[in-house]
């Protein structure tokens, strides 16, 4: 590269100003975050002191042990249930498989804190199933505002990814392996647990670990279910929005950090384990043996039965008129101009949010993968915008909000004699900060999505067009674009989605005159308007079923127009 | 298969010397995979037109030659130019060098005429002469009525062509094939590297072919350069590299080499000299089976098979070295299968070795 001709680097130019935005949009904001932490009110450096007061204080501290009691328990039912689940979807006969995968991904598209109204519907002091159906069964009751709601709706929310996450390590299990023990004389139990299990400890470790993180690090279920029970990220927000105690708030986002970052660690380390995975490996056929079947059909459409009948609960509650007292039919929840919050307001700001969103997240993970990919520009850093894209897996949400919070909102960047104003500050509060903000923390799904697609690409295919006259830029949009649509397409939904319902990283940096959709949610159940927030996430979860449909339809439409040229 | 291929002019007779303009020069470039290096210091002239084929074994570096002379890989030492111009900080785009890859890379979501007339767009030439060229490429190639086709629906062979017209729509001044063949079946392959190599001479463009294949780099090439570890070992013709081999590896690499101890010469050749430092090597067509009685070395006959024009004779020594010899099949055996018999090379024949390389005069 030494011998690069001056007008080459010009090349490089628009590809290292795109790394530097990720320096900026990531590192300086976590910079002045772990600044504030080591800090206080007056921003005078006061090392660890924030977490000594924080351990000190027994009232913070329970907050810390009941947030990994909650998340530890959420991770082993998760885990087992979602165990046994991917096992029926993937080894077994279970009549109606690919029903079964569609329902368990769900909860992926609606906000946590829908799974929360449910359970209210339905455990609460007029629900569904406390009053046994409005009297008509024995009834039934569960402390539902505490732990136990608030493990029930992380469980469900979390349930999807230990399936997908378990389901792929179980597919991936080889055969061959199952055949020879099975040929050598052992029997079902002794073969999974000599040959499944050992086989399924990292897919099972990531489970585990992401549905911890996923129950940790949450904000709207708490929020809903909490009630006298604190958990970190509520006490964040206590701390933030309610104290102004913004660097205790920051000392606390660092603590909710840790089992992210744990993860994301793990995470890297599982990877190099499965890239010992023998690619011969043959899935292996499912059982076909009756009580198998019975079983497992039992469970599975049990427990997509109960997903269904949470979904559905919540659904019935935003149409009916005065629960629990007039059941009859109305569509007057979903008018939201008598309620807390904003009217229908938020819903246009989520939406349009969730469009530039998809749009500029989808093109800056797809030219970003590329980059990283398919070139060598600012080869020697592509190792560092790599590992900044991936970042994100180890934060929650809550501590990118808070991060850009310190960062939009200082009036003037850099220390001492080396301090200038902010160029960035009048973006607070508007639109460019919620979308920066979501963008940043669903990044890394949406980049490896394009990265695995435009990997699979033939780079002779690339080098073909510039030897015929186009520049690399231009491959990009003439060869890698029109291959690589249907991961672009993944990417941009799969970002829409999120905006759509997230909460975590937005409760900071949002504006009365710009809040999103799911957080008006939770001033309507705030507010006691339980039906008009059920209401608004039913909206949401059927917005983002309509935008995945679309999606869908889309890359069918590609792939027949390209029927199996590519 | 060939009826498929069109006709390419053949009237005017291939030009025996070449011009003496410079299609191609390579200087002094070397390449290095991080600390690995893989090309030292190769240095190549081409004449304009002129067909050279990069012969040398998978890893040898031969593609990676390729790709710098394209620009797909960053140049750092030595130059390039193509038709007397320095491009060697031009961008592949740039360059105005065609090439066809081993995959053939056609671009999938577009089709034939799509592929072939990409370069013309990227050159901006207006819509209606670009289609006029397209559709002339598409008709010398044989492909006229595949236009609308996508490159999935397509033969190999029929893919190779477009690959071929898409590579020479840019009027390149350069054509680069990188193993292009080796993806066809044998007997279109065949074909295909005349019909290519007829068009080559039609279009008159400098042509480099990388190939592992010996012989298909004889049957094409005006000259062959041969690439061992990263190194030119002999740029030639085909024919001097076959009865002149510089080292026991081109030797070994072209064609059949039996290779003999120092000791055997006299034997051999009544007219050379023993000697234990050097190594001889005989073409298999230049050694001679003859009755036991003569003089020679002594083998036994262990197989032979009919070649049609030749046969093929394969017979080992005391030490049980085995050597391969072709006899025009109308002479008669002197011994049967099995018997002994004595080995001789024509006079003149013998290619001696001192230290791997070839001793001269």
């Amino acid at each position: 590269m030494s011998a690069l001709a001056p007008r080459r680097w010009i090349l490089h130019l628009p590809a290292l100003g795109l790394f530097l935005l990720f320096c900026v949009g990531t590192l300086l904001p976590l910079w002045m975050l772990a600044g504030r932490a080591l800090a206080d009110g007056d921003g005078v450096f006061v090392g660890l002191a924030n977490f000594a007061r924080y351990f000190r204080d027994p009232g913070l501290f329970q907050s810390l042990w009941n947030t990994v009691m909650v998340s530890g328990a959420t991770a082993i039912l998760a885990t087992m249930s979602g165990f046994v689940y991917a096992w029926g979807i993937t080894r077994t006969a279970v009549p109606g498989r690919s029903a079964l995968r569609l329902l368990a991904m769900t909860p992926l598209f609606a906000p946590t804190l829908l799974y929360g109204i449910a359970l209210i519907y339905l455990f609460g002091n007029q629900g569904l199933v406390t009053t046994g159906g409005f009297g008509h069964l024995p009834s039934f009751s569960l402390p539902v505002y505490g732990p136990a709601g608030i493990v029930l709706s992380e469980w469900i929310a979390t349930f999807p990814a230990c399936v997908l996450l378990l389901s792929v390590g179980l597919a991936l299990s080889d055969r061959r392996l199952l055949e020879a023990a099975r040929s050598l004389g052992a029997g079902p139990w002794r073969i999974f647990a000599t040959v499944t299990l050992p086989a399924m400890r990292w897919p099972i470790v990531s489970a585990f670990l992401a549905s911890f993180a996923g129950a940790f690090t949450d904000f709207g279920a708490p929020k809903v279910l909490g009630g006298n029970f604190r958990v970190l990220s509520v006490e964040i927000y206590k701390q933030v929005a309610g104290l102004q105690n913004l660097p205790m708030g920051a000392a606390i986002s660092l603590l909710l950090a840790l089992p992210t970052l744990l993860v994301f660690l793990l995470g890297r380390k599982g990877r190099d384990a499965r890239e010992v995975l023998d690619g011969g490996a043959v899935a292996a056929a499912p059982h076909r043996d009756v009580l198998t079947k019975v079983i497992f059909t039992g469970s599975c459409w049990g427990m997509a039965a109960a997903i269904l009948a949470v979904d559905l609960t919540v659904v019935y509650a935003s149409f009916v008129r005065t629960w629990p007292y007039d059941l009859s039919l109305c569509l007057r929840h979903y008018d939201f101009s008598e309620v807390a919050g904003f009217g229908a307001a938020p819903f246009a700001t989520s939406l349009r949010m969730a469009l530039f969103t998809a749009i500029f997240g989808g093109a800056l993970a797809f030219v970003t993968a590329w980059i990283l990919e398919r070139t060598r520009l600012v080869h020697p850093l592509q190792r560092l915008w790599q590992f900044l894209s991936l970042l994100p897996l180890a934060l929650p949400g809550m501590v990118i909000g808070l991060a850009y919070v310190f960062f939009f909102n200082a009036p003037r960047l850099g220390t001492g004699i080396v301090s200038f104003p902010n160029p960035f500050h009048f973006l607070y509060g508007g639109m460019t900060v919620l979308v920066a903000a979501t963008v940043w923390h669903f990044f890394p799904v949406a980049l490896l999505s394009c990265g695995t697609a435009l990997r699979r690409l033939d780079p002779a295919t690339e080098d073909a067009a510039r030897t015929l006259g186009a520049p690399a830029w231009r491959t990009m949009l003439d060869v890698a674009l029109p291959l690589g649509l249907p991961a672009l397409l993944e990417a941009s939904g799969y970002l829409f989605v999120n905006a759509m319902i997230t909460v975590s990283a937005l409760v900071f940096l949002f504006s009365p005159e710009l809040r999103p959709a799911a957080l008006s949610v939770v001033d309507m159940e705030d507010a006691g308007d339980t039906a008009a927030a059920a209401a608004m996430g039913c909206l949401l979860l059927a917005t983002n079923l309509a935008v995945l449909l679309l999606r869908e339809l889309a890359v069918r439409l590609w792939a027949h127009r390209h029927r199996d040229r590519i | 298969m060939i009826a498929s291929l069109p006709a390419v002019a053949t009237a005017a007779p291939p030009e025996t010397t070449l011009p003496d303009r410079e299609g191609l020069s390579v200087k002094g470039l070397c390449h290095s995979y991080g600390k690995v290096p893989v090309l030292e210091a190769i240095s190549l002239r081409l004449a304009a037109g002129e067909f050279l084929s990069l012969l040398g074994p998978s890893g040898c570096g031969k593609t990676t030659l390729l790709r710098l002379i394209a620009g797909l890989e960053p140049l750092t030492t030595g130059s390039v130019r193509i038709d007397g111009q320095e491009v060697s900080q031009l961008p592949a785009e740039r360059r105005g060098v065609g090439m066809v890859f081993q995959s053939y890379a056609l671009f999938p979501n577009l089709d034939v005429r799509g592929n072939v007339g990409y370069g013309l767009r990227r050159r901006r030439i207006p819509r209606a002469q670009a289609a006029r060229e397209t559709e002339a490429l598409l008709e010398r190639v044989g492909l006229s009525d595949f236009g609308g086709r996508f490159p999935s629906e397509l033969s190999g062979g029929q893919q190779q062509r477009v690959a071929l017209a898409r590579a020479l729509a840019i009027a390149p001044r350069l054509l680069l094939l990188d193993e292009p063949f080796s993806a066809l079946d044998a007997k279109v392959r065949e074909e295909t590297r005349l019909w290519v190599r007829s068009l080559q001479r039609e279009t008159g463009v400098t042509t480099v072919l990388v190939t592992h294949d010996q012989e298909e780099a004889m049957a094409v090439s005006d000259r062959i350069a041969l690439l061992e570890g990263g190194r030119l070992v002999q740029t030639g013709t085909p024919d001097e590299l076959y009865r002149h081999p510089a080292t026991l590896f081109v030797a070994g690499f072209l064609g059949t080499a039996n290779r003999f101890p120092g000791i055997f010469l006299p034997r051999l050749d009544a007219a050379l000299e023993a000697n234990k430092d050097l190594e001889a090597v005989v073409r298999p067509e230049d050694l001679q089976l003859m009755s036991p009685e003569s003089d020679g070395i002594p083998v036994r006959l262990c197989d032979e098979s009919f070649l049609g024009p030749f046969r093929r004779l394969v017979v080992r020594d005391t030490q049980e070295r085995m050597y391969l010899c072709l006899q025009a099949s109308g002479k008669p055996l002197p011994v049967r299968l099995g018997a002994f018999a004595s080995l001789t090379a024509r006079p003149g024949s013998v290619l001696r070795f001192r230290d791997t390389h070839l001793v001269t005069a």
